[in-house]
């Protein structure tokens, strides 16, 4: 049975497991460990039995200190052999509010292979992100992607928790 | 000569200093050339020398650079900078430990400097030596008490050294300080949470709820406070308020187990009671009309009920799956048959559904047909079903009546590959598998699945190439890309796959790169110890170093380790047999490494204009010569005392650990690992052939001291009594396997034989599987046993497994 959670240091191993099994963008696993160090808030798993069998690993877009923050998703994925459960709408949904709420993030961005078309019907349809642009040979192997983005101020809960207990 | 760098004149005093800064820089040539400028004029500074060797050390020449750091040493012992060289040119090697040493000389020195205390202490973290650290991080502190990195620093050290205590003092006196560079507002909200769990872990709830409240203006990770509430809310049993704050965080997240079961013990519920049953399914349905998307709340009735609560709430959770066709129905319950009454009922459940469905084409208590697919996932689930019980034949026909209702359905192929797997017809499995991937050639986990399955096969080149369609194109060398990418688990399947082709070295190598991405693992923590506390990150900084602590745990490295040392053992056992394992030349004509899969490596590195072909690890030691011609019982014996240390709780580490400790005649530590098994689990089916091994082992082996074999004797007599090695061997297959292995050490190869062949008899029906079955095989090829033993064991054991192509 799934459980659906902030990731932790002993996740990483595992999110790199699963990126392995379903993606061609791999990363080491200091990769994972630097996300955890820089924006623990943003990153979470799906496991059963203490396996992952989802993540999304979620950053914040510092390079333009002018620009507000966007929130950027750096890779989500889910095994084949646990779709149509609402994962992927689950973890996205988690992160997308905590990059609205722990960083201010008024946008959150991520890259989905054209060709991906389950990825960009989860982000279009059920998440209501927008093309913002085609990015040519994006990827590794030279396939293009679309730069989607998303507008999540609204995901900003402003309300006061009481001080009452 | 001794003189240090401030008796030097002016000029190559400046050289000195340029020098160092280019080694900031990572200028490594200039500086070489810095360095050799004043050596022309004082060819025996030492300082110089060391820092010479340093830049060595960056521009691959390390031997000569090791050289000259020890001849600068030799020649000025004192000196700071030269310790503090060595220290650094040691530390990127991670030789941590002889860092750490010359850190030490280099303070000797030079007590209060800040660069070599700052790193140290970095290096005390790293090796877990925290006392160290906090006093390096004191001085550093009372240095400059308004740097964070240096006060943060100190509370993290207090903290991973158990005083939660000193950590807050640190934090309480420095946190309004007048900081620079100030904390910014995350920051801040960082620091806060961090103290407020420290405050928790120091014991006192109710002081961390009223600092939770004082906090809460600057917070901004929002979840993070609403879940200290909630627990420390619980902690200090007051319940009404927790369980109103885990419903918030339910509102938050409702897949989240941590608040639903804290939300539970909050209504004074003990989900594993079951008098309690009731409320809580109870209290299951509230939650799961307020959040009615929850997978898990739909999931979790199923865990606490029995009876004909059970089949009531696994009908609602199967209905919505089938429709749904949600292909993990059968995983998501699997853990539920531990229970023998419920793994039958949902087998009926599901059976009664695909009734239903094929009669009358709907459930018996709808209105409306159901869709087509509800019938397949109900094959689907029920092929999952019978193969979990070990009816095959059953589980097949199922899974291609699923198959032949939605052909172009890929999850049916895929458990239909798996219920191959476990029937025993590998190839079975690897085609089907094939068949799958090719209806989707662009989804990665299905090229992984038959990829693994190509590897059960022993089909190492095939499963190369199939891995290689998915490595980054951009990769210089792909097979060093799929090694850095760090595939632990196709790096020790290829490693089996060799080892049952007889290909030791090969296995051997592929082992220690599973290995080495562990000590690589490990050794990633090393930057943490000042990025996370600069960014003041620093309740995941801790949850990374506790993690690191146990990061061998993993069951990946146990495995690669384990079969390393058993893979060592075989190499030392076959030269005392005078049948020494010859590394495997292999012929390859075509590597598919680089760019198009078309150009060979060394044409590919001239093309990019570098004058030298780069040689890359993979590449070196093909056939794995190094490991065979290593002295094979060290080896063993490093690998299995690093399990000893770090997996303690195995039993299998323990097994290991005898073997070796048997052969290297260390007869006390062998007394040592079955006392340690014994002490996990008294009836291990290992444990009477190791205490007659042991015995049998002090009995012939004359060169051990006799005073030294009376305590042992008697240990063992009391700790076991007499022991026969046949013990158990007449019900457990397990018992047979270890009397049969332990038998074959001592060269009893006609009684192990008798043992085995009865293997697949009545009897023997609890615990056998196939994998057993199979290692009964090759035990039985090992004893000797003729043509004809061999294939009745096959025919019988086919009789068990009667789709196995494997016997």
């Amino acid at each position: 049975m799934i459980t659906i959670r902030q990731a932790e240091a002993r996740d990483a191993v595992g999110m790199q497991a699963c990126n392995l099994t379903n993606l061609p963008e791999n990363y080491q696993l200091k990769y994972y460990l630097y996300h955890l160090a820089t924006w623990p808030e943003l990153s979470f798993v799906a496991t059963t039995n203490d396996r992952v069998v989802g993540y999304v690993l979620g950053k914040m877009n510092d390079d333009d200190p002018t620009t507000p923050l966007d929130g950027h998703i750096t890779s989500l994925s889910v095994l084949r052999s646990y779709r149509r459960l609402g994962l992927a709408e689950r973890l996205m949904t988690q992160a997308q509010r905590s990059m609205a709420e722990v960083f201010g993030a008024h946008c959150v961005s991520l890259h989905v292979r054209v060709s991906n078309v389950a990825a960009f019907s989860l982000y279009k349809n059920t998440l209501k992100f927008d093309i913002k642009d085609t990015e040519k040979k994006y990827y590794g192997d030279g396939e293009d992607a679309y730069a989607m983005k998303k507008d999540i101020r609204e995901m900003y809960l402003s309300e006061m928790d009481s001080l009452d207990f | 000569m001794s003189m240090t760098v401030t008796e030097l004149p002016h000029k190559e005093q400046a050289l000195f200093r340029s020098a160092l800064k280019l080694y900031e820089a990572s200028q490594y040539k200039k500086g070489l050339k810095v360095s050799d400028q004043i050596l022309k004029k004082f060819p025996d500074h030492g300082e110089t020398l060391s820092v010479k060797g340093m830049f060595l050390a960056h521009l691959e020449r390390k031997e000569e650079g090791y050289e000259l750091m020890e001849r600068g040493l030799k020649i000025n012992p004192q000196s700071s900078i030269s310790w503090h060289v060595y220290g650094l040119v040691c530390r990127s090697d991670k030789k941590y430990a002889q860092a750490i040493k010359c850190y030490e000389e280099a303070l000797k020195a030079d007590s209060e400097n800040m660069h070599i205390l700052r790193e140290v202490a970095s290096l005390y973290v790293q090796m877990r030596q925290y006392s160290k650290a906090v006093e390096c991080r004191e001085k550093l502190v009372a240095m400059n008490p308004f740097f964070p990195s240096f006060w943060l620093g100190l509370a993290t050290t207090h903290h991973m050294n158990g005083r939660y205590d000193l950590a807050i003092k640190v934090i309480s006196a420095h946190e309004s300080g007048n900081n620079q560079p100030p904390l910014d507002k995350y920051q801040i909200s960082e620091l806060s949470l961090y103290k407020n769990w420290l405050i928790e872990l120091n014991g006192d709830y109710q002081q961390a709820l009223d600092h939770l409240k004082e906090i809460r203006p600057q917070i901004v990770d929002i979840t993070g406070w609403k879940e200290k509430k909630a627990r420390l809310l619980l902690k200090a049993d007051r319940k009404e308020a927790a369980a109103t704050a885990f419903q918030d965080l339910l509102e938050r997240n409702s897949e989240n187990d941590d608040y639903i079961t804290g939300y539970m013990e909050c209504n004074g519920l003990d989900m594993k009671c079951d008098e309690d049953q009731d409320a809580v399914l109870e209290v299951i349905g509230t939650l799961q009309q307020q959040f009615p998307s929850s997978n898990r709340l739909r999931f979790l009735p199923l865990m606490y009920s029995t009876g004909d609560n059970f089949v009531v709430a696994a009908e609602s959770l199967a209905k919505y799956a089938l429709r749904k066709g949600i292909p993990s129905l059968f995983s998501s319950v699997r853990v539920l048959y531990a229970d023998k009454v419920k793994g039958a009922a949902l087998g009926t459940l599901i059976e009664s559904c695909a009734t239903q469905i094929r009669d009358t084409k709907r459930f018996s208590d709808s209105t409306d047909d159901e869709p087509a697919s509800v019938l397949l996932w109900c094959n689907y689930y029920l092929a999952q079903h019978y193969d979990y019980y070990g009816d095959h034949e059953r589980a097949l026909t199922l899974i291609e009546e699923a198959i032949r209702s939605s052909p172009k359905t890929i999850e049916p192929y895929m458990i239909k590959a798996r219920i191959l797997k476990h029937a025993g017809d590998f190839r079975g499995a690897r085609d089907t598998m094939d068949y799958a991937r090719q209806q989707d050639v662009g989804d990665r986990y299905l090229t992984t699945k038959f990829i693994k399955y190509m590897l059960r096969v022993n089909e190492v080149d095939e499963a190369e190439k199939t891995y290689l369609l998915f490595v980054n194109e951009d990769a210089p060398h792909k097979i060093q890309e799929i090694v850095n990418m760090q595939a632990t688990w196709y790096m020790n399947e290829r490693g089996h796959a060799f080892r049952r082709m007889g290909d030791i070295g090969r296995a051997l190598k592929h082992y220690h790169q599973a290995i080495g991405v562990f000590d690589t693992y490990q050794d990633d923590q090393y930057d943490f110890h000042q990025y996370s506390v600069r960014k003041v990150t620093l309740r995941s900084y801790i949850d990374i170093l506790q993690w690191e602590t146990t990061v061998y745990e993993n069951p990946a490295y146990q495995t690669a380790a384990r079969a390393a040392a058993e893979c060592y053992l075989e190499l030392a056992d076959r030269k005392a047999a005078g049948n020494a394992f010859v590394p495997i030349e292999v012929e390859k004509d075509d590597k598919p490494l680089t760019r198009n899969g078309s150009a060979q490596q060394g044409q590919h590195n001239l093309a990019a204009g570098v004058g030298e072909t780069k040689v890359y690890d993979v590449e070196k030691d093909p056939n794995g010569t190094k490991f065979v011609e290593s002295d094979n019982l060290a080896e063993a014996l490093k690998l299995a005392e690093h399990l000893e240390s770090v997996a303690a709780s195995n039993p299998d580490t323990h097994v290991l650990a005898f073997e070796v400790h048997l052969r290297m005649q260390k007869y006390f530590l062998v007394l040592k690992a079955i006392n340690a098994l014994k002490a996990i689990d008294a009836t291990h089916p290992a444990l009477p052939s190791m205490v007659v091994r042991l015995s049998q082992a002090l009995d012939t082996d004359e060169s051990f001291a006799a005073p030294l074999k009376v305590p042992l004797r008697a240990q063992l007599a009391k700790a076991f009594g007499a022991v026969d090695i046949t013990t158990g061997a007449d019900e457990s297959i397990d018992s047979v396997l270890a009397a049969a292995k332990s038998m074959l050490a001592m060269g009893d190869g006609d009684q192990a034989a008798a043992l085995l062949v009865q293997t697949p008899e009545a009897k023997y029906v609890e615990g056998r599987t196939l994998l057993k079955l199979l290692e009964v095989k090759r035990l039985l090829a090992k004893s000797g046993a003729d043509e004809s033993t061999q294939a009745a064991f096959g025919a019988a054991a086919k009789t068990v497994f009667p789709l196995a192509t494997c016997f």
